[in-house]
């Protein structure tokens, strides 16, 4: 058995209760009997964790392949199974659904030094992170949309003022939470934007770098033979870039080899 | 560049962002209406901005459904109104007197005058 770390003084200084139990059973033969399963979840109680409240982390470090690590997390001494197959080095966490394939759980990196205070820290700053970036992508798509067909747009221009490039961005954030309402897995989602992303780089690199040559629209500002090598080159790279996109793609599995 | 000087009308005309008098923006030149005769000096009558001048412009099913949800409403700017073909086609007069800001009028009914920061 393996004792995770924080078992006593981590868990009662930060109210964020550290404990775990991993057994091995090919060290311990079958599931202990149940004197010894009670002394177990004893010992893996962190001092000071009140039942309901805390977040119980587990740490472990050293499970061998197919260990199974237990989740004590609460007075009725509740226990789930995780197989530590996965990964060598597992975060099981807390009763309310914390685990490390969701992003907000490295906010409980600042919990453990800094307690509640550094817990809230972290949510808001990864709140504010990603409302920031939701508003910026809804207003990008807006953008794109507005000037594609000429309407009124423009961040400082108040809502009833460019009341389309509003709507806009209202109908592509909704529809970017429909989609995620779906319970489509957001990485390979995210994923699959990239690639598409590269695929057309040449379509919309191509009518910018045209723009830029063009002297009748730059005047003294287009690109001169230097820029205008440099950019081909960089034009036959994304291309390339775009041509190998999927294939690579599809070989290497989406990128997980 | 001049409004009423030799121009290339795809390159230089059409797609281009439509800017009335008070600078607000009234479109895109969807498609342009021509007088002349071949042969004979040929001369830019109208823009025309909306849904309605897409015809020829996309695939005919995509054309459809551009109108079951934008429908068919188009407007007409005369020529004489332009005032500057540059970057952008500058207008002598306000959106609202040439039909270009119809759509914009009645979303903005919806928009709550509050609010904003």
């Amino acid at each position: 058995m393996r004792q995770a770390k924080g078992d006593g003084d981590a868990g009662g200084a930060c109210e964020v209760g550290i404990g775990a139990v991993a057994r091995s059973p090919s060290a311990h033969g079958q599931r202990p009997e149940p004197d010894e399963e009670q002394e177990d979840r004893r010992r893996a109680q962190p001092a000071g964790l009140q039942p309901g409240l805390q977040i119980v982390v587990v740490d472990v470090v050293d499970v061998e392949l197919g260990d199974e690590v237990e989740r004590l997390d609460g007075p009725e001494h509740r226990v789930e199974r995780t197989d530590a197959r996965a990964d060598r080095q597992k975060l099981v966490s807390g009763p309310l659904n914390v685990g490390p394939e969701i992003p907000g759980t490295s906010a409980l990196e600042a919990a453990i030094p800094f307690g509640r205070v550094g817990l809230m820290l972290a949510l808001l700053g990864m709140l504010f992170a990603v409302a920031g970036a939701a508003v910026e992508t809804c207003m990008s798509n807006a953008y794109a949309v507005s000037q594609f067909f000429g309407w009124e747009w423009g961040r400082h221009a108040k809502p009833w003022e460019a009341p389309r490039f509003t709507l806009a961005w209202i109908a592509v954030m909704l529809l970017a939470l429909l989609i995620v309402l779906t319970g489509v897995d957001v990485m390979s989602l995210v994923e699959y934007a990239v690639l598409f992303s590269i695929i057309v780089l040449p379509l919309t690199y191509l009518p910018l770098m045209l723009l830029a040559n063009d002297k009748s629209y730059m005047r003294e500002h287009a690109n001169k033979w230097l820029a205008k090598g440099l950019g081909w080159l960089f034009f036959v790279i994304v291309t390339c870039a775009a041509i190998a996109a999927i294939p690579l793609y599809l070989l290497t599995s989406g990128g997980s080899g | 560049m001049s409004a009423l000087g030799h121009l290339k009308i795809v390159s230089q005309l059409l797609d281009l962002p439509i800017i009335d008098k008070d600078e607000r923006s009234c479109g895109i030149v969807d498609d342009v209406e021509l007088e002349g005769r071949p042969g004979k000096e040929m001369k830019v009558a109208a823009l025309l901005v909306g849904p309605g001048a897409y015809d020829g412009r996309m695939p005919a099913w995509l054309l459809w459904l551009t109108r079951q949800i934008a429908g068919d409403r188009m407007a007409r700017v005369p020529a004489d109104q332009i005032d500057e073909i540059g970057a952008v086609v500058k207008l002598k007069s306000c959106g609202e007197d040439l039909g270009l800001h119809q759509v914009e009028d009645k979303v903005r009914a919806w928009i709550p005058r509050k609010g904003a920061l």
